[in-house]
């Protein structure tokens, strides 16, 4: 309680630039406890953690067996697209909603305030977003191996991982959009809204109809799906050079990201 | 005759309109049904009427509505700098960038086709026939900078015309008897249709006209075009003329409803004429040919009016996104056709469908065009040649405000400089005013308190000087430099009125959290204890009551060491112990020299620590001083006491404001208090317990604000 004792409550009126060190400090800062905050919120992150394994399980390995019967790499395709669905909802939900409130609850507004580095919240935002894609990602890979149909290597797997993992970051970017345009109440419904329909229309799980099928591209997750089936050499299921749907997906990051921030920077 | 500057907002936007509406028209040219292969780079694999539709009503009226807008500015431009200053200035926008330009241009254009070509003819480039007719005499492949090589030699021929009208209309009769035509014109609503008679008859006696794309484009010869120079030079010299008279501009802005079905109806006559697909081959004589002629013109002219009078209607005031895109616009129209042409090549092939491949042409090329003129042009000399202003690369950091100011003290050593200030500053959302002008500064190692009924514009002042805000009007000074720079901001603490903190996080984690932002913070613990915090210091901040929320809002905004400090509202809802807590810190903090704004609504608070007061109702600053000057604003006193004398009686009393009675006791507030206590006294002997207050900071903002009102 005793000012006295203690230095200056006020710093010296010059010299005192903030070193590289300290900035990068901030940064790791933001990260670990945007991560901390996440983990210790369990109404965001269970669902996206145990919900993508019974889903994979039920639609992808049992009921799709005859399929798979018939065409073994189909189970690859399954695994390949399932995984998409797991890495989408921490980054949409947990982008967007978390976002949406704390916007709401005038955080974001002490933030810019605040001397925070511009984009130390940003980078946690992604980053945690990755960490939670990762862990459920993690736990689709292991119930695929162990229902045993996959036919991919020990390495395309890895690919595979690694480009989902960092394909996180697109919908990161739609997150933050979403979070930054609507409200608390309305973010769920608006990444509901873009989430539901994107699952199906990217044809991640079944076939779809010749006419939808033209229009799959429009989707972020029909190219993640296709630069993770790409990489990692699975032929069968390309539809388009990993390449070009790398750079949509460059694209969509950078779009709705530079949409985003500049929103954030305008109105907070 | 006048032109004022808002009329010149309005037709800024429209050359921008008309100049992007150009790079549309050629990012959508590969998609346009019935392409012949070879016509243009690429042939896309899927065509579209909705395009052809699109682009056949672009074309119609883009060119003409620019030639008509730098018509007005040539005049404009001429009349300011005469001849002479005339042709200087032509030849720097127009001569240089199409000499220096086009040797770019063209090679790029020329590359861009070969590869196209190479593409849609699957490998190989078709041989040029073996009996190609030679070249005509003059010709030269302009590409699509051919409008500034049309601009000047319209330019001449304007210009010559006027000095052989001047020649002949000495007396000026001839010139106010065509002001007094056009005026007419004008107002009876039919100048379209008599402005488009020129253009008309020149393109129906048009031996080969390829009706669907309208005037000639002529992009292939020196030897002018007769019909492109007809349509464009009516353009332009009217103009011209409305410039002589430019109030003109105001009655299109009320007949746009008019013009607009008149190009509508005009637009669906032509194409069920020319049919939606394109025809490349020239249309034949007769009456379709009298009948297009004349649809197409008259569409031309409604096009054009209706759309210079929906900006002078709606976009003629100053706007900052609009002037970028125009000052943008010239630099994007010179140099697009290579870049959206190869994006055209690049997707032409792939099995897409147009509505992704279209958009996505021009998101793509729009973003490489805009970046390339940030980058580029908007701050070098090319930025300067072309729209003749050269923009600093950032604001430039603001440094101290000098002493211009005659009615303060001359400030010389850093201590005694503001350390925050606005000046002159306007804010309004929406229609409502927040801050009607303000000037205010906070001053080194004071306690500025700023107090105000709802709404007074308190929180907008210091979400100005945090950077929240941008001013609409007037300076904002934070630090010796712009709020919005993080630089400045690392030096100042902040406690917001509303804000949520991270519910999941400890109050050690946010105090860690925050401190990291700032370059010499307190160690946590050092916080902790400073604000008594320290018994919360492992408590999850969403289980702490709206008290300890607030302390430890006020435990980050010190954190970081702060030499300015802002407050806003700190101690709503603190017990006793707890704000007295808060109130020992802020001692301390500017007894170390620490600058502190403070908004509180209660005002013995600003009492007790102020050493400046600065009162604001209704966005203005309508007090400002030390608590004591503010206090003896209001020379009122009230007296107490316990008389016999009825309220009634002293109410009627000379220099008595009020009386309020309580179980035998009387507050009589009054502006002279010796002559009443007089009267008191004399009136009743058995008077007690007398007692003479001074009138406080409550009761003197309270007469500030209602005097105010």
């Amino acid at each position: 309680m005793n000012a006295m004792s203690l230095p200056s409550l006020v710093e010296a009126p010059c010299g005192a630039q903030m070193p590289i060190r300290r900035i990068l400090r901030s940064y790791v800062n933001e990260v670990r406890y945007e991560t901390l905050r996440m983990f210790r919120s369990p109404g965001f992150s269970i669902p996206f953690l145990l919900l993508p394994v019974p889903v994979y399980l039920f639609f992808g390995v049992m009921l799709a067996a005859p399929a798979v019967a018939h065409n073994p790499g189909v189970a690859n395709y399954l695994f390949s697209g399932f995984s998409v669905f797991a890495v989408m909802g921490p980054a949409l939900f947990g982008v967007g909603c978390v976002l949406a409130i704390e916007r709401e609850a005038g955080l974001l507004k002490l933030k810019r305030a605040l001397p925070a580095p511009g984009g130390a919240y940003l980078v946690a935002k992604a980053t945690t977003a990755m960490v939670a894609a990762g862990a459920a990602m993690i736990t689709v890979l292991v119930a695929g191996i162990a229902a045993g149909k996959i036919t991919l290597s020990a390495s395309q797997l890895l690919i595979m991982t690694t480009v989902l993992v960092a394909g996180t970051l697109p919908f990161a970017a739609i997150g933050l959009f979403i979070g930054a345009h609507t409200s608390a109440n309305v973010a769920p419904a608006v990444a509901n809204i873009v989430f539901l329909p994107m699952l199906w229309l990217s044809g991640l799980f079944i076939p779809l109809p010749k006419f939808l099928e033209r229009w799959a591209v429009i989707w972020p997750a029909f190219h993640l799906n296709q630069v993770a089936l790409g990489s990692a050499g699975v032929s069968e299921f390309s539809f388009m050079a990993p390449g070009i749907s790398a750079a949509v997906l460059a694209g969509f990051t950078v779009i709705f990201g530079g949409l985003a921030i500049r929103r954030l920077a305008r109105k907070g | 005759m006048s032109t004022s500057t808002e009329r010149l907002h309005a037709l800024d936007a429209v050359r921008a309109f008309a100049l992007l509406l150009g790079v549309v028209f050629h990012a959508g040219f590969s998609f346009i049904p019935g392409l012949i292969p070879g016509l243009w780079a690429m042939t896309d694999n899927s065509p579209s009427s909705t395009i052809g539709v699109l682009l056949f009503t672009a074309h119609i009226f883009r060119m003409s509505l620019f030639f008509f807008v730098a018509g007005f500015f040539a005049r404009m431009l001429f009349h300011r700098g005469g001849a002479r200053g005339f042709w200087v200035n032509r030849s720097k926008r127009i001569l240089l960038p199409l000499v220096a330009g086009w040797p770019i241009i063209f090679p790029a254009v020329a590359a861009v086709w070969v590869w196209g070509l190479t593409r849609t003819f699957g490998g190989t480039l078709p041989a040029a026939p073996a009996n190609a007719p030679a070249p005509p005499p003059g010709a030269f492949p302009w590409t699509h900078l051919w409008f500034l090589y049309y601009l000047l030699v319209l330019y001449t021929i304007v210009l010559t015309v006027r000095a052989a009208w001047l020649a002949i209309d000495r007396g000026g009769w001839l010139r106010r008897a065509t002001d007094a035509s056009v005026r007419w014109l004008v107002h009876t609503g039919a100048t379209a249709v008599v402005i488009a008679l020129p253009v008309a008859l020149a393109l129906f006696f048009r031996r080969e006209w390829v009706a669907w794309f309208g005037i000639p484009t002529p992009d292939h010869s020196v030897i002018p075009e007769l019909a492109s120079l007809v349509g464009y030079g009516t353009a332009l010299s009217f103009g011209w003329l409305i410039h002589r008279q430019a109030d003109l501009l105001n009655v299109w802005a009320r007949q746009w409803t008019l013009h607009l079905a008149g190009a509508l109806a005009g637009t669906a006559v032509c194409l069920s004429l020319a049919g939606i697909a394109p025809v490349f081959v020239p249309i034949a004589t007769g009456g379709v040919k009298l009948a297009f002629a004349l649809a197409y013109s008259l569409s031309i002219w409604c096009w054009s009016l209706a759309i210079l009078g929906l900006a002078t209607r709606f976009l003629s005031h100053a706007n900052g996104t609009i002037r970028y895109v125009a000052d943008a616009s010239y630099w994007i129209y010179l140099v697009h056709l290579p870049v959206v042409v190869a994006l055209q090549v690049a997707v032409g092939r792939l099995p897409l469908h147009w509505t992704i491949k279209f958009p996505l042409i021009l998101v793509v090329s729009l973003a490489i065009l805009f970046t390339s003129y940030r980058y580029l042009i908007r701050s070098t000399f090319i930025g300067q040649l072309l729209n003749g202003r050269k923009y600093p690369r950032s604001v430039p950091r603001v440094l101290p405000q000098g002493n211009g100011d005659p009615h303060r003290p001359n400030l010389t050593t850093p201590e005694q400089r503001p350390l925050a200030t606005l000046s002159g500053v306007h804010k309004r959302y929406g229609k409502t005013v927040a801050l009607a002008g303000i000037d205010l500064e906070v001053r080194s190692g004071e306690l500025l308190a700023v107090l105000g009924p709802n709404g007074a514009g308190k929180s907008t002042a210091i979400s100005l000087w945090l950077g929240l805000l941008e001013p609409d009007d007037g300076k904002v000074h934070l630090l010796g430099g712009s709020p919005l720079d993080v630089e400045s901001r690392r030096h100042v603490g902040v406690m917001m009125q509303e804000v949520g903190l991270t519910p999941e996080l400890r109050v050690r984690e946010l105090i860690d959290l925050t401190a990291s932002y700032y370059p010499n913070p307190l160690t946590t613990a050092q916080t902790l204890d400073v604000t008594g915090t320290g018994p919360l210091a492992d408590r999850l901040y969403a289980k702490l009551s709206a008290g300890q929320k607030r302390q430890v809002q006020f435990a980050l905004a010190i954190c970081g060491r702060p030499r300015l400090l802002f407050l806003d509202e700190p101690t709503v809802g603190l017990d006793i112990e707890s704000r007295s807590t808060m109130w020992r810190a802020i001692r301390t903090m500017i007894g170390e020299g620490c600058s502190i704004v403070l908004t509180t609504h209660y005002l013995e608070e600003a009492e007790a620590l102020a050493n400046r007061v600065a009162v604001l109702a209704g966005g203005r600053l309508i007090a400002c001083g030390s608590v004591d000057q503010i206090r003896s604003v209001v020379s009122r006193k009230q007296i107490t006491c316990s008389t016999t004398l009825t309220e009634e009686q002293i109410r009627t009393w000379p220099d008595v404001v009020g009386v309020r009675g309580d179980a035998g006791r009387v507050e009589i507030t009054v502006v002279d208090s010796e002559d009443v206590l007089r009267r008191l006294l004399a009136s009743d002997q058995s008077i007690r317990d007398l007692e003479v207050r001074r009138a406080g900071l409550a009761e003197a903002f309270i007469e500030i604000t209602r005097e105010a009102a």
